[in-house]
């Protein structure tokens, strides 16, 4: 309240009276004016500030399903907390960094143009490093404690980083490959499987050019496996912290792995798709026989939407697939920050986490621990995993955590050195 | 010059000016606000401190960025050569016929698909997995989709050919536009009492007079080709992508010292698309020389000589251009088959189900999208309409030069967009504007203006100066002239800058997206975020949709006239 009003009073002043105004910057520079005036321990009084506010939600809009759970997530924010939610669909999710990056060069500290922004570990971590986030707030949330963080460490943890209560799980993804069981019977379930079988079926497989999301998941993916195969050190220390001078040695066999398939590769790795869409659609119109998603329902809602011939069926490799929460996060610039912390909240109730689950073109992964369901939500959900085309709740259980976000940023970089300018 | 031209000089320049300026200035930063620096792409960075900025260091070093550069320099100069080639020798080889008549009719449709709509559409007929292959398969019996390589290819092939079917018909209009005022059909027939076959003969007598008055809108073309980005995204290579794409790669990229190379980058993408200009310019001489060689050297003797370059050329001219027009409407009716797809797997040519549920679930979300395009579309097009009247009226009235100004209206065409609606988002962001509707507005003005005002400007023109002075005679006043003598003798050119001005507004993405930090959704900025949906019958549906609006006013702008004008004669 009393942070609008400065605000209302400093805009409406700011026309009239430069000097004064700099005046008052500087002497209430450590007063009222810059200090966030939300208190998130007490949660009626951000329900009831929340209410009337309008809150942009910066999400990835390439998903008409996920687009129009949103919509109905919007309407039922208005309809029971009053609070307009407005999906901001980007193309790209980065691009609300770079917005929110710009905004704070300009010194735009209280007018933000995002209230809530899906992010991914490596813009989480590059913006909680600026100090550009809101927090901690999410702990505090009601629906939180759902989760169960103490038994689900990954609740806690994007790309290795620590949200520290900076950001909100909403839904859970891992790494699953899938092809036609029409067309291949035994898919290859361990990296080196997979360059055998490659060079006994060129052309029969891709993967989208890094960055793309995707591209650069199945990399991290190898390497992890390909490290394992190679040495006994310890891995998962290896990985959770960033790469060091060893970077080239440790990387070493991934590309070694990478020059061999390459050849093998949809149009001998000359183009690569640009998304996992793409990769969809090559599998669909058979191009390709095999192919992966980071979203373990991925092959049960693109059979229903008709993108995958209804025999396509998923699997994850034998040591276990890349697995990650995704978060949101509340920018230190937004303005509707409580209204932002009551969307995050809803979004995990268990009635919007079973909706999205149930969902049969979203077919999102709860958060939620499964014993937060309703027995009859519980009772669907496990009809639901035995769909066709469905991976098993014991596969999915072979999880492999992201590594450092750093370790993305090497990756990347080093394959665009390699292999980004062309032959 | 008068005070609405200088006026207008300022509106235009100083946010030119200003968003360049700063869309450019990270590129010369040396340290990262937190006070160090770290080369991004450098690991062993030993270069001179102080002389040149990091970021370009990064820049030169980025693998494949000469290749970047070097497709986007090819694509805008073979762009604009394959689209002059091919209008010219259609134009050369039917002359005034009714063919010309009817391809321009069937041109007009085509200008108005948007770029990315069309790339789309290209894409779905020739891919590997596209309808000419399934063609092709369901003839010669393959099972499976053939893996050969041509949208993307890193020879820009499809690119360049993409951009071409949709700049052809632009050009097409432009010199159709200009041709009655090249007294043309006597020039060929004083070429034709030497000896010369027709096609031949307008080649040599028409085309150098019509040359000049389309080359403006040939280097807009120039830059727009060697700047695209959407196009270059669904049909350029990608290992590595144009200079363009790489520039906005960098751009959204959260990384503070990918800004910086994105700036760098903008630097080069400026100066990439003047050095086309100016290859461009250096082959308008050769040109220019080769044809005075040529002509002088008078027609062949031999009848056979002349029926020979005759026989090669018409036909060629005749097909050219028609055939891509084709291409084009064939596309689209992929697009629109795709759209009522459900499964539709290679190789069979047609969905073998169909289904609405790609336009129930667009129709669902596009109220404020398409409302915000019109609103958009209007308000810029609306100021476009009343400034270019106040300025052309103003030295209608002082009668002062118009040439400068004409060419600098051009300058918004002929500096990358990217390049300065980049620096216009931060200059808003600094002066603390924020995203809205009207911000999108002034910025889509921008791309208006030039095709507005140098519509109005030919309206003008040719507009015969003793209607008003008859009306003057008559004792009507200098407003009276312009309300009720000007205005409606000028409908027509009105209607059309007003329709070309709206199309445009319609499909602009960059400036859109960028503006409006995604809070302004069109129905092109919903169209492209779709795209990454990767779903054929999604992108079919977006992609119409996005046609739908800009096609509705070409429509309008040949049928309005037509209706306006239906009890009186000679007015069209």
């Amino acid at each position: 309240m009393g942070n609008s009003f400065t605000r209302t009073f400093f805009e409406k002043t700011r026309l009239i009276a430069r000097p004064a105004i700099a005046w008052l910057l500087v002497s209430f520079s450590n007063s009222a004016l810059c200090q966030s005036s939300v208190d998130v321990d007490n949660w009626p009084q951000i329900s009831a500030e929340a209410r009337g506010q309008r809150v942009y939600f910066h999400a990835w809009g390439g998903d008409t399903a996920l687009n129009a759970h949103l919509s109905w997530v919007a309407a039922e924010t208005m309809s029971r907390f009053g609070i307009e939610l407005i999906h901001v669909k980007l193309a790209d999710t980065s691009s609300a960094v770079t917005r929110l990056i710009a905004e704070h060069d300009a010194g735009n500290t209280e007018r933000g143009s995002a209230d809530l922004i899906w992010l991914n570990g490596e813009n989480f971590s590059a913006l909680k490093r600026a100090n550009l986030l809101f927090g901690p707030w999410a702990e505090a949330q009601p629906n939180f404690e759902l989760v169960d963080a103490d038994r689900f460490p990954e609740m806690r943890q994007d790309f290795g980083v620590r949200t520290d209560g900076y950001e909100s799980p909403w839904t859970r993804s891992q790494l699953i490959f899938y092809y036609d069981s029409e067309r291949l019977i035994e898919p290859p379930r361990t990296a080196q499987s997979l360059r055998t079988w490659l060079r006994e079926n060129p052309g029969e497989f891709t993967y989208p050019r890094p960055p793309a999301f995707l591209g650069t998941t199945l990399l991290k993916q190898l390497l992890i496996e390909l490290t394992a195969e190679a040495t006994s050190a310890d891995i998962e220390t290896l990985f959770s912290n960033p790469p060091n001078e060893s970077f080239d040695a440790v990387s070493a066999p991934l590309w070694a792995f990478l020059d061999e398939i390459h050849p093998y590769l949809l149009r001998e790795a000359r183009h690569f798709p640009q998304s996992g869409a793409q990769l969809r659609s090559a599998l669909n119109d058979r191009e390709i026989s095999l192919a992966f998603a980071f979203s373990p329902n991925e092959v049960v809602s693109s059979i229903s939407r008709g993108e995958l011939a209804p025999s396509t069926r998923s699997y994850v490799f034998e040591s276990g697939t890349l697995s990650n929460v995704s978060f949101v996060a509340i920018p230190n610039n937004a303005p509707s920050k409580q209204g932002a912390m009551a969307v995050a909240n809803f979004l995990l109730s268990p009635e919007v986490q079973f909706k999205a689950a149930t969902n049969a073109k979203l077919a999102s992964e709860p958060v939620l621990s499964f014993e937060n369901f309703t027995p009859d939500q519980q009772a669907v959900l496990l009809e639901n995993a035995r769909a066709p085309g469905a991976v098993s709740p014991t596969e999915l259980a072979r999880k492999i955590q992201e590594p450092h976000p750093s370790w993305t940023n090497e990756l990347e970089r080093e394959w665009l050195r390699r292999y980004g300018g062309g032959r | 010059m008068t005070w609405a031209t200088r006026f207008l000089f300022l509106l235009l320049g100083a946010p030119l000016l200003v968003g360049s300026v700063l869309a450019l200035a990270p590129a010369f930063a040396y340290y990262m606000p937190d006070g160090s620096f770290n080369d991004p792409l450098n690991h062993s960075s030993n270069h001179p401190a102080g002389l040149i900025p990091p970021a370009f260091f990064a820049l030169v070093s980025t693998p494949g960025i000469a290749t970047s550069a070097m497709t986007s320099l090819l694509a805008g100069l073979l762009t604009p050569a394959l689209s002059l080639v091919s209008v010219f020798l259609f134009l050369a080889a039917t002359q005034t016929g009714r063919a010309s008549k009817l391809i321009a009719q069937l041109a007009a449709p085509v200008l108005a698909i948007p770029h990315a709509a069309a790339a789309f559409a290209l894409a779905l007929l020739l891919a590997p997995t596209g309808v000419a292959s399934r063609l092709v398969a369901t003839l010669a019996g393959w099972e499976l989709p053939p893996d050969y390589l041509f949208i993307n290819h890193p020879n820009s092939v499809a690119l360049v050919l993409g951009l071409a079917l949709k700049e052809a018909p632009f050009v097409l209009l432009v010199a159709l536009a200009a041709l009655p005022s090249t007294a043309a059909p006597r020039r060929v027939a004083l070429a034709r009492t030497l000896g010369y076959g027709p096609t031949t003969a307008w080649l040599l007598t028409v085309a150098p007079a019509l040359y000049p008055l389309i080359r403006l809108p040939l280097f807009a073309v120039i830059v727009f080709a060697s700047s695209t980005v959407d196009v270059a995204l669904i049909l350029g290579p990608s290992l590595p992508p144009t200079l363009s794409v790489r520039l906005v790669e960098w751009f959204v990229a959260p990384e503070i010292e990918q800004r910086q190379l994105a700036s760098a980058a903008a630097l080069l993408q400026l100066f990439i698309s003047l050095s086309a200009l100016g290859i461009w310019l250096l082959f308008e001489r050769l040109i220019a020389r080769a044809y005075a060689t040529i002509a002088a050297r008078g027609a062949p003797r031999e009848a056979s000589r002349v029926s020979r370059f005759e026989a090669v050329l018409t036909p060629v001219g005749n097909t050219l251009l028609p055939i891509s027009l084709v291409l084009v409407l064939m596309g689209i009716a992929a697009l629109c088959l795709a759209s009522v797809g459900g499964q539709w797997r290679y190789p069979t040519i047609l969905p073998t189900t169909w289904s609405l549920q790609h336009w129930s679930a667009a129709l669902s979300s596009w109220q404020t999208p398409l409302f915000n395009a019109i609103a958009i579309a209007l308000l810029s097009v609306t100021a476009a309409i009343v400034l270019s009247l106040v300025t052309l009226e103003a030295q209608a009235r002082s009668r002062a030069g118009t040439a400068s100004l004409s060419t600098f209206l051009y300058l918004p065409l002929l500096i990358p967009q990217v390049v300065f609606i980049s620096g216009i988002a931060v200059f808003a962001e600094r002066t603390r504007l924020p995203p809205s509707l009207l911000l999108v507005a002034v910025g889509h003005f921008f791309f208006v203006m030039p095709y507005v005002y140098l519509t109005l400007q030919s309206g003008y023109a040719r507009l015969d100066s003793r209607w008003l002075l008859l009306a003057k005679t008559l004792g009507a006043s200098r407003t009276v002239c312009f309300w009720r003598v000007r205005i409606p003798l000028m409908s027509t050119q009105l209607i059309t800058a007003a329709m070309l001005g709206l199309t445009i507004s319609l499909s602009l993405y960059l400036p859109t997206q960028i503006l409006g930090a995604g809070r302004v959704p069109t129905i092109t900025t919903e169209a492209i975020a779709l795209v990454s949906s990767g779903s054929r019958g999604t992108i079919g549906t977006w992609a119409l949709l996005q046609s739908a609006l800009p096609t509705l006013c070409f429509m309008l702008a040949l049928l309005l006239p037509r209706l306006i004008w239906s009890k009186r004669k000679g007015m069209l």
